[in-house]
């Protein structure tokens, strides 16, 4: 295609080259998105689980607390559309309430470890030396746990509670993004952009935030993404084991927990809520797959 | 010529096959003679070969096989390694055993027991009184650190010794010669006999020299028992083989017993799977509501199946002065506010009645009719009660969690019913948690529980058993000088119809303080193989069949493999 420029004597004829495909570079991403169905997929079940953890009172028939002991075990009927648990409290309010627990743990524990792991694996990789040593070697001591081990030990040491899985969750949570982070960074730190801009006079912070962070944002996000399933499994472990939330509050974990030893007959304690987990952590995985293919940088070489 | 006469390979073979129809193996049983196992004892007609007398179980493991160490974390059935003085039979009779005679002084506080003749350690030592009185030392030495010790404080200066404040040389424990024991009490003790038939005898001569684990190796066990240690594999087995050194009175039929470590819910796939002979009945029931619905819709299931109500009582237990159940109207607000036939029906599928006192329906001095009315469900007083003490619809009271003790997911969901019972009736929150056993009665015993539920399980059948958990200085922070004075006096008399009168008062005051809320008597449901013959199969006094207390191990010696096992 061809356009003008000012020129010397009038203006002069500019060849562009071929124009950019229909749906590269970043603003056809919705496009993109659309085309990956299994990206669609796990965006609509991620789409659906906020909307039963937003509309949970709306949707549901009683309180999830409400005991009513003439109906325990009951199986999945009319009235109780996923049956009753051991004290009558209607199974289908619980799965849906325990939507709440999940998401919370799965967006705030990472949302903490993004924004300990982000500056942390910046400062490593940026500044180097000695930050990036003292930051690296507090990785490794804490690599050195297995992660659901030191969840429980530390939800043991300070008892059930959701601000306490948060807790067990995000001192982990933070390292992959840290790990990743600086890995991008001293990746892009030879980069002749970074080169350029330093001779330019730009500062550390502004070489940091204003050209080598939008540059790596992809990968970090798909992290991000991936390790909501991550998170809301390990918060459904610990619960299973019993040092998850407190009772009543439902989690699917716990439930699954409560549930097992039932299996044999009462198969809709245990059944619900691992179906849930399972569903959950599939959508996410696949919706963070669905980022990384779109924000794959080969799709905007175009 | 040679035609007519028969070979004379032929006629051999004639004869061999006349002598083996007329003399071989396949005719043995019915010439007479019976199968003999390798202690001796001669094996019923439709028991299996003695290589396949072995009896398998499934339980939990515990830290030592020696009931003079501890009880709540000790391995199940030191029964099989050691006779005690007496024994409980199939209708919790006291019978002899370790002991062959016994007399009781004129005060009544004396009781002089005279062994049975020839008994010895697997090793060969001779048992001796001396080895009693070992044992009761070691039980009372606050060294070794005993966790039921209030259990035998019956016997003269046992609890004094116990607390340091009195020699252990000093305990009402003396053998007179190696065959003869004197056992004196501090009062008049009529159920000293049921206590000690849960005096697991130690080998005096070992625990000396080896200390506290001497009961974990098979080198080390020595028993006095029917059965002894054969190997102990850590979370895996243990084996005990029939004892051939044994000389009291209860050879086994059993060659071996294994006895598999597992996890409550693997105990019934293994059942259903063959895997073992019997699910041994355990606190709460390795069955949960799930395998009792299984079991009641299989008509082959419904036949292993015994099932009896259980004298064991489950309640809830209060804190003590420095927490808001100090105030009785607090306490009975809560004891109101729980449904206990709801929970029965729903958490516990029905399998279990309701307790309206300490004492289970069926047991020596209960009469569970006369409390009926005492702790009725009544959520309008219940909140009225609660506002009179200064929490109107729960405003204001401490958050307190129920605290559980290793509990099944069964006990865990009765806990979290009467946590919503608690809120729904009275506005109070209460947290559900469930603590390990033994953290759990490390805190009970120092009253560090605000509030807790329970079960208390016989081991002899005298009210004694129940109502001593209640006196001062129990494991409940609760204590009332007329229950004591009540109890102290009952447990001192010789007479049954005063003593129950006496038990009876002590009982209605717990119940009406309240002291506790009480909530139910478990019933029990045993699985046994249809080829585990023997007292297994017998009903006894109470219509029971199969009764026995089985962490105690009675019912091995009388039971053996039939024929049929696959």
């Amino acid at each position: 295609m061809s356009a003008t420029v000012p020129g010397v004597g009038g203006p002069l004829p500019v060849d562009l080259g071929r124009p950019p495909a229909r749906g590269a570079g970043r603003r056809g991403w919705m496009r993109r998105l659309r085309r990956n169905p299994m990206a669609v997929a796990g965006a609509a079940v991620v789409a659906f689980l906020i909307f039963l953890a937003l509309a949970a009172p709306w949707i549901t028939p009683v309180p999830y607390d409400r005991a009513s002991f003439g109906e325990a075990y009951q199986f999945p009927s009319a009235a109780h559309w996923l049956g009753t648990d051991a004290i009558g409290r209607d199974f289908y309010t619980r799965i849906v309430y325990g939507a709440r627990v999940s998401l919370i743990v799965g967006f705030t524990a990472q949302a903490i470890a993004l924004a300990v792991g982000l500056p942390l694996g910046l400062a490593a990789g940026v500044l180097g030396g000695r930050t990036d040593f003292l930051i690296m070697r507090a990785v490794d001591t804490l690599t050195a746990f297995p992660q659901l081990l030191f969840a429980l030990l530390i939800m043991v040491v300070l008892g059930p509670g959701l601000g306490n899985i948060l807790l067990a969750i995000s001192v982990h949570a933070w390292i992959p993004i840290c790990r990743l982070t600086r890995a991008q960074c001293l990746r892009e730190r030879e980069r002749e952009y970074v080169e350029a801009a330093r001779a330019l006079g730009a500062g550390e912070v502004s070489v940091v935030t204003r050209h080598v962070l939008p540059n790596i944002l992809a990968p970090i996000v798909v992290a991000v993404t991936l390790g909501i399933p991550q998170a809301i499994f390990t918060e459904a472990a610990l619960s299973f084991l019993g040092l998850g939330v407190r009772a009543p509050t439902p989690s699917w974990g716990q439930m699954v927990g409560e549930g097992v030893t039932n299996i044999r007959y009462y198969w809709h304690l245990a059944l619900f809520p691992s179906v849930m987990i399972a569903v959950t952590m599939a959508g996410f995985t696949l919706l963070g797959d669905g980022v990384r293919d779109v924000l794959d940088p080969r799709a905007l070489k175009h | 010529m040679h035609r007519m006469r028969m070979p004379r390979s032929r006629v051999w073979v004639a004869g061999l096959l006349v002598a083996l129809v007329v003399f071989g193996p396949g005719y043995g049983p019915a010439v007479g003679a019976a199968t003999v196992n390798s202690v001796g004892v001669a094996l019923p007609s439709d028991a299996a070969p003695p290589s396949k007398q072995v009896l398998t179980l499934i339980g939990r493991e515990g830290t030592y096989l020696d009931w003079s160490k501890t009880v709540q974390k000790g391995q199940w059935m030191p029964g099989l390694m050691s006779d005690p003085l007496v024994m409980q039979d199939y209708n919790s009779d006291i019978k002899p055993l370790a002991a062959a005679r016994w007399a009781v002084s004129q005060d009544g506080r004396t009781w002089t027991f005279s062994l049975r003749p020839g008994l010895r350690w697997s090793d060969g030592t001779p048992l001796s009184a001396s080895d009693f009185v070992y044992t009761i030392r070691r039980m009372a030495n606050p060294e070794t650190g005993f966790d039921v010790a209030w259990y035998f404080s019956a016997i003269k200066n046992f609890k004094e010794a116990n607390e340091g404040k009195a020699k252990l040389e000093d305990i009402g424990a003396v053998a007179v010669n190696p065959t003869t024991l004197a056992i004196s009490t501090a009062e008049p003790t009529p159920y000293l006999l049921m206590l000690l038939s849960d005096l697991y005898v130690v080998p005096a001569h070992v625990v000396a020299k080896t200390g506290d684990p001497w009961s974990q190796s098979a080198d080390t066990a020595v028993s006095s028992g029917p059965f002894k240690l054969a190997s102990w594999e850590r979370d895996k087995q243990l084996v005990f083989v029939a004892n051939p050194a044994y000389a009291g009175i209860r050879k086994p039929y059993l060659e071996r017993i294994v006895y598999k470590v597992g996890q409550d819910q693997s105990f019934f796939p293994a059942y259903l799977s063959n895997e073992v002979d019997a699910i041994p009945w355990i606190y709460e029931g390795p069955l949960g509501p799930s395998d009792l619905a299984r079991i009641q819709s299989d008509p082959r299931l419904r036949r292993e199946a015994h099932i009896w109500p259980y004298f064991q009582t489950w309640w809830i237990a209060f804190g003590g002065d420095q927490t808001a159940f100090k105030d009785p109207r607090v306490r009975k607000a809560f004891a109101m506010a729980v449904d206990r036939d709801a929970i029965i029906k729903s958490v516990l599928r029905g399998m279990a009645v309701p307790a309206y006192g300490m004492l289970p329906p069926g047991f020596h001095c209960a009469q569970p009719a006369r409390l009926k009315g005492a702790q009725p469900y009544n959520p309008a007083e219940a909140k009225k009660l609660l506002a009179e003490a200064g929490y109107p619809d729960g405003h204001g009271f401490p958050k307190y969690d129920l605290d559980l003790r290793a509990a099944s997911p069964t006990i865990q969901a009765a806990g979290e019913a009467i946590q919503a019972m608690l809120k729904q009736n009275l506005g109070v929150d209460v947290g559900v948690q469930n603590l390990e056993r033994k953290l759990f009665m490390d805190r009970l015993n120092k009253y560090d529980l605000p509030l807790v539920v329970v079960p208390w399980e016989y081991d002899y059948a005298d009210a004694s058993n129940f109502m001593n958990i209640y006196k001062s200085g129990g494991r409940h922070p609760w204590s009332n000088a007329d229950y004591d004075k009540a109890v102290v006096a009952a447990n001192s008399t010789m007479g049954d119809a005063q003593r129950c009168a006496m038990y009876r008062r002590a009982e209605d005051i717990l119940v009406r303080d309240p002291g506790a809320v009480f909530l139910w008597h478990p019933t029990v449901t045993q699985l046994w193989k249809p080829w585990v013959k023997g007292l297994i199969n017998k009903t006894n006094k109470y219509g029971f069949v199969s009764w026995s207390r089985p962490s105690k191990a009675d019912m091995p010696p009388y039971i053996y493999i039939g024929n049929e096992k696959p």
